[in-house]
């Protein structure tokens, strides 16, 4: 074979290979068109972080911030992970423990095959937070209705559960499982308001898979972003930023929400210096589509400043 | 397709050994020696080599400049034992598979190259001129059908060389330990049946390697390498043979190569593994780290959840006195591309430029946005300050008008009509606000400010050099107040979308510049005429004269889809003052993924490297006849770009001091003192994957000239020159062109040594 037949056919092969990988991929469960979306969590759940992330597979991250105790229950009901003021536990005489640790299920040892197996509840971090790999958000297997499917738009079918325990309480995080259309393009969001919302005070919207958005106060006033509980989340100060560390929105999505201190129980406000200048951007979920758009597929969304006292809504709206 | 590539482009980047270089090298194995191949390594072996004149002529040379035809090591060393595993160990043969060139590696007795020759992915000037570089994705030759499966055993440490070129000859010399000597890396394994290759005495272990590591010169001269990777497959097995999906960790080990022993050896690891993290020199002398990635394609942290899908957001300083690390803490925390363009400010600030490298999976990074923000880092306050977004706020300048019409025009037709007059009405309007856009915006329909903000191609940019410009004395106060930076090429982030954002190369080419007033700084961009060519992952290098060389890359991401792209031969040059690109000679070889180029002491250009991943994360397959980027090997070579100013009448430069101090006045001899221009000191290089945040050109006021000798004076701020090596020039302006002299070595004294706990 001269060597530039060998190119031609290695070349082709090569691109066959990848087109037949590619098809097989469509049609696999890497391929299917359904998301996993958390619900709006019961009030029991206040001061604690409960977040979808999607890596390896939907993955479940439940920070405690509260001196709660919070217990996830497997299949059958017995709590495998339990969340404390001192730290996070696994019962490792469960299987659940095992076949959440990652996204490949670890090997169940003869002692925690029998349900009912006395707990051995060891320690597994000294923080208040922990993420596993829930199978009941596998989303392979899930049957899409048949209607969505004929419709092609997006929308939310079904629904998972992951029940759960606080201090002995019954109670779940709840979420449903969300048809996207293969092709679809991707939602993107736009700022209502003028660049400029106030005299010295500039915002703008910045693109990404999580929006930002991005304030310039040149003016001399503080400018307070109220975070998703409306609660005072950023102050951006004419020489610096401050966070409320306290802030549910700092402890999901601050830019090193990692570092969060430990609260006391009531505390709702903890000021401290972020950055320097007078700018700053911050991540945004609320410009994400929500979970039911309206009518028109739009998803419309608004933030809440503070100009000094005055408040000031800034418009935005999230559509394909 | 896109999960595909997503997948793929998740996993890394390989390729294997060959290239294109020149047969032109004159061959001179040393005395002693059976031959060129398979020779075991022995510390301080050495080869050499000679180099060929500069391949141009009369005006051509005048016009363009020059190429020397290739070199490149003549000889290949063995790096495994007899009993040790030997490359691939695949029970089957891929017939399609294409084996590089043979003389750049040793076949094994099935014809499966298992050593081959370090080309330069990374590579630091010394202080006595000498260069340490090492090699990039070592062992890819040995992938069989799929650099996925197979690239967990099959990469290996990175070989280092220590080169000189002298009197038109060079000269590869090895390092002690040759890999640099990390040590077996912890593997944190995320998923069961994780296939490690660490065997302490298998030469051909993977657990330390240098690639992917930063690198940057110490105050006294050392070299510092942070970082680097553990390559092993995750899943994966290892009986009866060793295959997977290949994972890249990055390993938390420092190191350091000092040049009087030819040595490298370990120092404190960092808080954090880091694969593709950036340094900076503080002004002290100490060293700043930032992002990388613990693992390429699971970039989850189980101790840290809230971490996870994102790069390291935790900074680092490295101690130069007490040789530790040290986290920032929470405010020095922030979201950062990979290899983040980073540069020390004159006011002490780390500066990011808004670029870097993006290839992780699922989408990047789910905070990704944030890297749209130029932003500044205090070692004082320990805290970030958001600058900007970046190419915006836009002085419009004529290039600028030129530019945004054009692209407006080409963008939104239905807006055509209106933009002439809107955008040139701005030019005498363009006040440095936020709302510069303001009437721009209500003249166009649809999604005006993202409309904006693609047409001047602002927001992050990937794979693009950053190069700081010239930092220059205020006439009248002597301080350095502004610092602007070159962004040219490189694709746009694309961050609405997943890995990797956009694909082909770009032209665009702008600068940005931050304004200083101590602690203050206004941040603001312009752009210039665009690159002749889109270039995805071209090396620039400022010149002394304060021209901008551009070298190498690809016509689109070759990290996305590896093979697919035309390789960029011709050169590029950048003028300050015009503000425009021109094209220049044409190098030899295709260089398109780990390429290196970098300023010499006599005021030429060593260009080398080129590592790439297999066409299509597949095997090698040699697409050349089609020309496309040669995929099918490494390139081992080297090439020298000779200026146009080096057949010039180039002032001479007879001494210097060899050390100065902050605030010193020193003179220097030279007997063009009546005719030079400036005198300026360049720090040299230490660069890989288009990275050298220490990079920088600082003109030194005149204050006297006698005779044969002018008078300079250091500036009063460290930060403006942080300690270490530098090579200074002098600059006259002819006819021609501004024209350097040969360098002299100069040594910039004031590193903080003490260890103050």
């Amino acid at each position: 074979m001269s060597q530039s037949t060998r190119a031609a056919t290695a070349a082709l092969v090569f691109f066959v290979v990848a087109l037949a990988a590619d098809k097989a991929l469509a049609h696999s469960g890497t391929g299917l068109p359904i998301s996993t979306r958390l619900l709006t969590l019961e009030p029991a759940w206040d001061g604690v972080t409960v977040q979808l992330r999607s890596t390896l597979a939907p993955q479940i991250l439940l920070a405690n911030h509260s001196a709660k105790t919070i217990e996830i229950l497997d299949a059958a009901g017995r709590a495998f992970l339990r969340f404390a003021p001192q730290g996070v536990f696994a019962d490792f005489a469960t299987a659940a423990w095992y076949n959440t640790y990652s996204t490949a299920r670890l090997t169940v040892p003869p002692y925690a095959r029998d349900p009912a197996a006395p707990p051995r509840w060891q320690r597994i971090s000294d923080e208040n937070q922990w993420g596993w790999f829930d199978p009941r958000l596998a989303t392979t297997g899930v049957k899409i209705p048949a209607e969505v499917v004929v419709a092609d738009v997006s929308t939310g079918f079904g629904a998972w559960s992951v029940p759960a325990r606080i201090d002995d309480q019954p109670t779940a995080i709840e979420g449903e499982y969300r048809y996207s259309p293969l092709g679809q393009a991707p939602a993107s969001a736009r700022l209502l308001a003028p660049g400029q919302i106030a005299p010295q005070v500039f915002i703008a919207l910045v693109p990404g898979p999580v929006d930002g958005l991005t304030l310039d106060n040149r003016s001399d006033q503080i400018v307070t972003v109220l975070g998703l509980d409306d609660e005072p989340y950023l102050r951006i100060r004419p020489s610096g930023v401050d966070a409320n560390l306290a802030s549910r929105t700092w402890r999901e999505w601050g830019r090193s929400a990692a570092d969060a201190p430990a609260l006391h129980s009531e505390q709702t406000l903890l000021w401290q210096a972020v950055a320097g200048g007078h700018r700053y951007t911050w991540l945004e979920p609320r410009t994400r589509m929500g979970a039911a758009p309206d009518d028109t597929g739009e998803h419309p969304w608004s933030v809440t400043l503070l100009i000094g006292d005055r408040p000031v809504q800034i418009p935005g709206v999230t559509s394909r | 397709m896109r999960q595909l590539l997503t997948l793929m482009a998740v996993s890394l980047l390989l390729a294997c050994g060959g290239g294109r270089s020149a047969d032109s090298a004159d061959f001179r194995a040393d005395e002693g020696q059976d031959g060129p191949n398979g020779r075991t390594p022995t510390a301080g072996a050495s080869s050499r080599a000679a180099i060929a004149g500069v391949q141009c002529s009369g005006a051509e040379c005048l016009e363009i400049g020059g190429f020397t035809p290739t070199f490149e090591e003549p000889v290949i060393y063995d790096r495994a034992d007899s009993d040790s595993n030997l490359g691939n160990d695949l029970p089957l043969d891929n017939p399609l598979r294409q084996v590089p060139r043979n003389d750049n590696c040793v076949l094994d007795e099935d014809g499966r190259p298992v050593n081959c020759k370090p080309g330069a992915g990374t590579i630091n000037l010394l202080a006595n001129d000498d260069m340490l570089f090492f090699s990039a994705l070592e062992g890819t030759e040995s992938a069989e059908f799929s650099i996925v499966t197979e690239g967990g055993q099959a990469l290996i440490n990175e070989q280092t060389r220590l080169l000189s070129t002298r009197n038109g000859e060079a000269v590869w010399t090895l390092p002690t330990p040759l890999d640099g000597g990390a040590d077996d890396a912890e593997v944190t394994c995320l998923l069961p049946g994780c296939a490690l290759n660490t065997d302490a005495d298998d030469p051909r272990r993977n657990s330390g390697s240098l690639f992917c590591a930063d690198v940057n010169a110490l105050a006294d001269g050392r070299i510092l390498a942070v970082g680097g990777t553990n390559y092993y497959s995750e899943p994966g097995i290892s009986t009866p043979f060793n295959i997977g999906v290949v994972e890249l960790e990055g390993l938390n080990a420092a190191r350091t190569y000092n040049p009087s022993t030819n040595e490298w050896i370990q120092v404190g690891d960092m808080n954090f593994g880091r694969w593709y993290p950036t340094l900076v020199s503080l002004a002290s002398g100490d060293q700043f780290v930032a992002s990388g990635v613990t693992k390429l394609l699971k970039p989850v942290y189980p101790n840290e959840p809230l971490q996870s899908g994102r790069n390291v957001v935790q900074t680092e300083t490295y101690d130069l006195g007490c040789g530790t690390w040290s986290d920032n803490g929470g405010p020095g925390q922030r979201s950062l591309p990979l290899y983040p363009r980073l540069h020390l400010l004159p006011n002490g600030q780390v500066y990011y430029a808004g670029s870097g490298q993006a290839f992780n999976p699922f989408g990047q990074a789910y905070d990704q946005a944030l890297w749209n923000i130029v932003g500044a880092y205090s070692p004082e306050t320990g805290a970030w300050t958001d600058l900007g977004y970046a190419g915006l706020p836009l002085r419009l300048n004529e290039a600028g008008v030129g530019a945004l019409t054009q692209a407006l025009n080409a963008t939104n037709d239905q807006n055509a009509g209106a933009l002439q007059s809107v955008v040139t009405g701005l030019v005498a309007n363009a006040a440095n606000t936020g709302a510069v856009f303001d009437p721009l915006v209500e003249g166009l329909s649809g999604d005006p400010l993202n409309a904006i903000q693609n047409a001047i191609y602002g927001g992050f940019r990937g794979s693009t050099t950053s190069i700081m410009l010239p930092l220059q004395p205020d006439p009248e106060t002597g301080s350095y107040g502004e610092a602007e930076f070159l962004i040219a090429g490189g694709v746009l982030g694309g961050v609405t979308a997943s890995s990797p954002g956009g694909y082909l190369g770009i032209a665009a080419s702008r600068i940005d510049t931050v304004e200083i007033d101590g602690e203050s700084m206004q941040y603001s961009s312009r752009l210039t005429g665009p690159l002749a060519q889109g270039r995805w992952y071209g090396q620039g290098v400022l010149l002394p004269t304060g021209e901008v060389m551009m070298f190498s890359g690809a016509s689109a991401d070759e990290v996305a889809a590896p093979g697919s792209a035309f390789p960029r031969l011709v050169s590029e040059i950048f003028d300050p003052v015009s503000e425009t690109w021109r094209p220049m000679a044409t190098q030899n070889n295709a260089r398109t993924y780990h390429n290196t180029a970098i300023l010499l002491p006599d005021g030429r250009v060593m260009v080398g490297g080129h590592a790439p991943i297999d066409t299509g994360y597949a095997y090698s397959i040699d697409l050349t006849g089609l020309g496309l980027s040669p995929n099918f090997g490494r390139d081992p070579s080297f090439e020298i770009y000779s200026p146009p100013y080096m057949f010039m009448n180039r002032p001479q430069l007879s001494a210097a001091p060899a050390q100065a101090g902050i605030g010193q006045q020193f003179n220097i001899s030279t007997p063009d003192a009546g005719r030079i221009d400036e005198v300026v000191l360049v720090r040299r290089a230490t660069l890989t994957h288009l990275v050298d945040a220490d990079q920088r050109n600082v003109v030194l006021p005149i204050t006297g000239r006698s005779g044969g000798s002018i008078s300079v004076r250091m500036p009063n701020a460290q930060a403006v020159l942080p300690p270490g090596d530098y090579m200074l020039f002098v600059v006259s302006q002819s006819e021609q062109g501004r024209v350097p002299s040969r360098s002299l070595p100069l040594r910039v004294t004031g590193a903080n040594t003490v260890c103050e706990l």
